[in-house]
């Protein structure tokens, strides 16, 4: 009978410890898990928000910008322009980039005979409109801005009219957006990391409850002793 | 002051017991449970206002860029002018985007008057403007700055109409020097504003999470409980882990279960925006599809079933559709290619209709034991828990793990634990011989659609049942995703339903038992219906759908699982066997329907008419049982008698003549099985059920329920071990 009641106690410690070790498991990755995806549904909540923002912002942007561009004045005399245009743009596009993470990039460009000619542009990379085929798109009665939106980029190619009507020059301006990636993961890393950590502390508190009892009967077993 | 001791002692006495004794039972239990519950509520609500915050700032940034350079260029287009009264703004005012939406920023041009600004120029209607002069009040020593100094600011202020944000740049005049100040407005609130932060719906996502967490939680640790506790070996093989095995099979089933039929409708919308789908095929043309195979898969092809179970027992069955339906569910997945997803979706469906067709032969076999503690009603009332709440916590997972790590992981995450339900099944329900009902042909089914009253009753009260399942599967997926928000939300609705049905109506009807009898349960389940359904159609919102929901919680929670019992008293007896085969295809017809139709509503742009004409038609074939009831009511005293009915004669029956679903229908205690009991007439001798096919023995179990009288108590261990002979 001493055995029976020893193999029963055994058997229903072990399966006490089999019920902590799965439970524990469980709640931790399903802590995980559901933090992973409230964290991930947030970004990319935040990400499309942000994007459609900042096209809006290019668009409208690039709208007033071409509107300022005097196509009377390209045509007239490209490097005379080159040189005005050179001082406004930069002043226009204010890129204050230890503050935003959201970069513009411009160029401006002449067109004449089907051709662009670059008159100036703010960076060797991310300009795009000398790269793709201009018959494309722009065409003699063309008023509406080409857009390109590739991953991290938006770009805005809006023509420049001269006082006739004519397309005589074509402005770019793109945003790009490219630290939305690092920056999510960032995000996403130091909260999965403080989930973690808060889990850990959970269930060590919740522990408490269960070992505070043994411990108190030691000592007071000890206390009896001597 | 021996009170005050006594109080002060027996506080210490608390403490110390606290402090000595650790949680056990049922205590330990709930405290893990509220414990789990808030801890992750917290932490997901902690997580969320990081995130928020973390990207508002970045929102925040973005909008003062715009505010800027909006402002230059504003500046750039006025420059050299007069800056003066009446003066025109030669650029288009700029937009900016908050909530999806587009709204224009406020442009006001000031000159310098004394140690103020005046205003000369804004872009706000003229019928929000007072003719008087307006200086420039409530602004900071930013907009001297940004005049003195030629710099571009934003800055905040306030005036009468509200709190600003603003982007202030100086204006160059003719002279060349600082004439004036360009000013963009934004309101307050906009400038701080994040679509995607913490919303309502977000936060009942959140609930929604933490709640079907707990409840999983709850549910292993049941399982567990169950699986390493003593079965009863006095009781016969399939009840022996009582009533938990049961309801952890049916809950597991249904968490699995629900998760393929849930993510159709997002991974759909998903191919058709990455081009998967030929844009001439409307998107909603293919869910409605896809959802028409899945439910035809789940409900349809009884016989097939019922061909399998016979042939392989239903434990081999079981395990060999769960096996099947996991390679399924892999090779759709992977292939990931929309073709091979729609095709694979009926055998999905029938291999997943299985472990349902399989809980319902457990239930068949174990009711018929004669233990009351194992009735038909309370095993289906556990069972039914058991599939609410596995909804709950399947539509969590699947919008969980659909939404962060896509198709493969919800196909893994569903075969995983549907071979939990194959591992469950093979301990708890150690023998489940089939069920010897009698097939049902498609005459037989017509026969008992078209009857007065018994047909009206399925078509008017089962059927709708199932159409309104579809609601659940394909409706909410669908327009939860064109509200835009999460897979994971559903949950939510889900909860609410369970609560309403299970909870609250259940205990009303226990508060107040024998006030309603079926009939009356029958109206005001189709008037909840009707309603729920109108005032969804009139504002399609999510909010409303909340209500919708509540309504139809309570109108699908009202029957108790009384129909077969209702409806077994309403026919003839020779056909009573056929009742429950009859009533399951008029259900499974129902959710088929119910793909169809609400699959169908977003085919068009405006949901609002479509679902109106929806919500007519069901208003039509739920109020069709109440009116036929009304017109067919007994005959009162003082009220001329109304002319017999002529039945159907079928040429070959025994009973001479009579229509078999009529029987009983215009039997006074109609409605009432108390007082119909002394009505019925047992069937000639002779036409008994003699067996499925020509030959076949009497079935071993007597059909008719004697709940509470064990028949297997004849003290032979055979028997008590279960009937192995199937």
């Amino acid at each position: 009978m001493p055995f029976q009641a020893d193999q029963q106690n055994g058997s229903e410690s072990s399966s006490a410890v089999l019920k902590i070790i799965v439970l524990t498991l469980f709640a931790v990755v399903t802590a995980i898990v559901a933090v992973s995806f409230a964290a991930n549904h947030m970004r990319v909540g935040f990400e499309k928000e942000y994007r459609a923002q900042v096209n809006v912002k290019t668009e409208q942007l690039a709208a007033a910008s071409s509107l300022l561009i005097n196509g009377d004045e390209i045509t007239a005399d490209p490097v005379k322009a080159q040189t005005k245009y050179a001082n406004v743009l930069p002043a226009i596009m204010i890129d204050s980039m230890e503050k935003n993470q959201s970069r513009k990039l411009y160029a401006l460009y002449a067109y004449s005979g089907g051709a662009l000619t670059p008159l100036l542009k703010s960076s060797d990379t991310g300009i795009l409109a000398a790269e793709i085929p201009i018959s494309d798109w722009l065409t003699a009665g063309e008023t509406n801005p080409y857009i390109i939106d590739n991953d991290g980029q938006y770009t805005v190619l809006t023509p420049i009219k001269d006082s006739q009507n004519k397309i005589v020059g074509l402005f770019e301006l793109s945003s790009t957006y490219t630290f939305l990636n690092s920056y999510g993961n960032a995000v996403e890393r130091r909260v999965l990391m403080s989930v973690l950590v808060a889990v850990a502390a959970g269930i060590s508190l919740f522990s408490l409850q269960y070992l505070v009892p043994g411990i108190v009967h030691i000592a007071r077993q000890r206390r009896g002793r001597y | 002051m021996r009170d005050k001791e006594g109080e002060g002692t027996d506080m210490q006495n608390f403490l110390l017991s606290s402090l000595t004794t650790s949680p056990r039972g049922n205590r330990s239990l709930a405290s893990q449970l509220g414990y789990c519950f808030v801890v992750i509520l917290v932490v997901l609500i902690v997580i969320s206002l990081t995130i928020t915050s973390a990207y508002t700032s970045v929102l925040e940034q973005d909008r003062s860029d715009a505010l800027q350079t909006t402002a230059v260029t504003s500046a750039f287009a006025i420059s050299h002018s007069a800056l003066q009264e009446g003066m025109k703004f030669p650029i288009p005012v700029s937009l900016y985007m908050i909530d999806g939406h587009a709204y224009t920023y406020t442009v006001n041009i000031y000159t310098k008057a004394g140690n103020s600004f005046l205003r000369v120029y804004t872009s706000k209607p003229a019928d929000t403007v007072t003719s008087n002069q307006y200086t420039l009040d409530g602004a900071g020593n930013e907009y001297s700055k940004a005049f003195e100094m030629q710099e571009v600011v934003v800055t905040s202020r306030s005036d009468k109409s509200g709190n600003f944000v603003a982007g202030v740049a100086p204006v160059i005049g003719q002279e060349g020097t600082v004439s004036g100040l360009v000013e963009i407005l934004m309101p307050e609130s906009d400038f701080h504003a994040a679509e995607s932060g913490l919303s309502v719906s977000w936060i009942f996502t959140m609930i929604s999470i933490a709640a079907s967490l707990s409840i999983v939680y709850f549910e292993i640790h049941k399982l567990i409980t169950t699986m390493l506790g003593k079965p009863d070996r006095q009781l016969p093989k399939i009840i022996r882990y009582g009533l938990s095995g049961c309801h952890s099979i049916s809950f597991f089933s249904a968490m699995a279960c629900s998760m393929p039929p849930l993510v159709i409708v997002s991974y759909l919308i998903s191919a058709s925006k990455s081009a998967e789908l030929p844009p001439s095929i409307p998107v909603a043309a293919v869910i409605l599809l896809g959802g028409f195979l899945f439910a035809a898969g789940f409900f349809g092809f009884s016989t097939l079933r019922m061909l399998f179970v016979r042939r392989f027992t239903t434990r081999i069955s079981l395990i060999f559709s769960i096996f099947a339906a996991f390679v399924l569910l892999l090779i759709s997945s992977i292939f990931s290619n929309v073709y091979i997803y729609l095709l694979l979706l009926l055998p999905i469906g029938f291999c997943l209709g299985m472990v349902f067709y399989f809980q319902r032969e457990y239930r068949i076999y174990a009711s018929r034991l004669g233990y009351e503690e194992y009735s038909e009603r309370v095993i289906h009332n556990t069972q039914y828990t058991g599939y609410l709440l596995g909804a709950c916590v399947g539509a969590i997972m699947a919008g969980i793990i659909y939404e962060r790590f896509g198709l493969l992981a919800v196909s893994v995450i569903c075969g995983s634990i549907l071979l939990i339900v194959g591992i469950q099944a093979l301990l708890f329900v150690q023998h489940c011989p089939p069920s010897s009902s009698p097939p049902l042909h498609l005459p037989n089914y017509l026969y008992a659609l078209v009857s007065k009253k018994s047909g009206t009753f399925i078509w008017s009260c089962v059927t709708t049942a199932g159409i309104q399942l579809a609601f659940y599967f394909v409706f909410l997926p669908f327009f939860l995703n064109k509200l835009g928000f999460s897979l994971a939300t559903i949950a939510f609705y889900y909860l609410v339903f369970s609560f309403v049905g299970s909870i609250l109506v259940k205990s009303l009807l226990k508060l107040f038992p024998n006030r309603l009898n079926m009939q009356g349960r029958i109206l005001i389940s189709a008037i909840f219906q009707v309603s729920g359904l109108l005032i969804l159609a009139l504002f399609p919102t999510a909010k409303i759908l909340v209500i919708t929901v509540i309504f139809m919680g309570a109108a699908l929670g009202l029957h108790e699982f009384r129909w077969l019992d209702f409806y077994t008293d309403m026919i003839r007896e020779d056909k009573q066997a056929m009742a429950r085969e009859i009533l399951e295809r008029g259900f499974a017809s129902g959710v088929i329907l119910g793909s169809v139709g609400y699959g169908s509503l977003f085919l068009f742009d405006n949901l609002q008419l479509p679902l109106l004409l929806f919500t007519l038609l069901m208003a039509v074939l739920l109020f069709a049982y109440p009116l036929i009831t009304l017109l067919y009511s007994p005959i009162r005293p003082n009220t001329p008698p109304s002319p017999p009915e002529q039945p159907y004669y079928e040429p070959d029956s025994p009973f001479g003549s009579g229509d078999p679903f009529t029987q009983n229908q215009d039997n006074s205690n109609y409605g009432n099985p108390a007082l119909q009991q002394n009505d019925r007439t047992s069937p000639p001798d002779g036409y008994n059920y003699q067996g499925e096919y020509p030959g076949q023995e009497t079935p071993f179990y007597n059909e008719n329920r004697l709940y509470g009288q064990n028949r297997f108590n004849t003290g032979s261990t055979d028997e008590r071990e279960g009937d192995n002979r199937r």
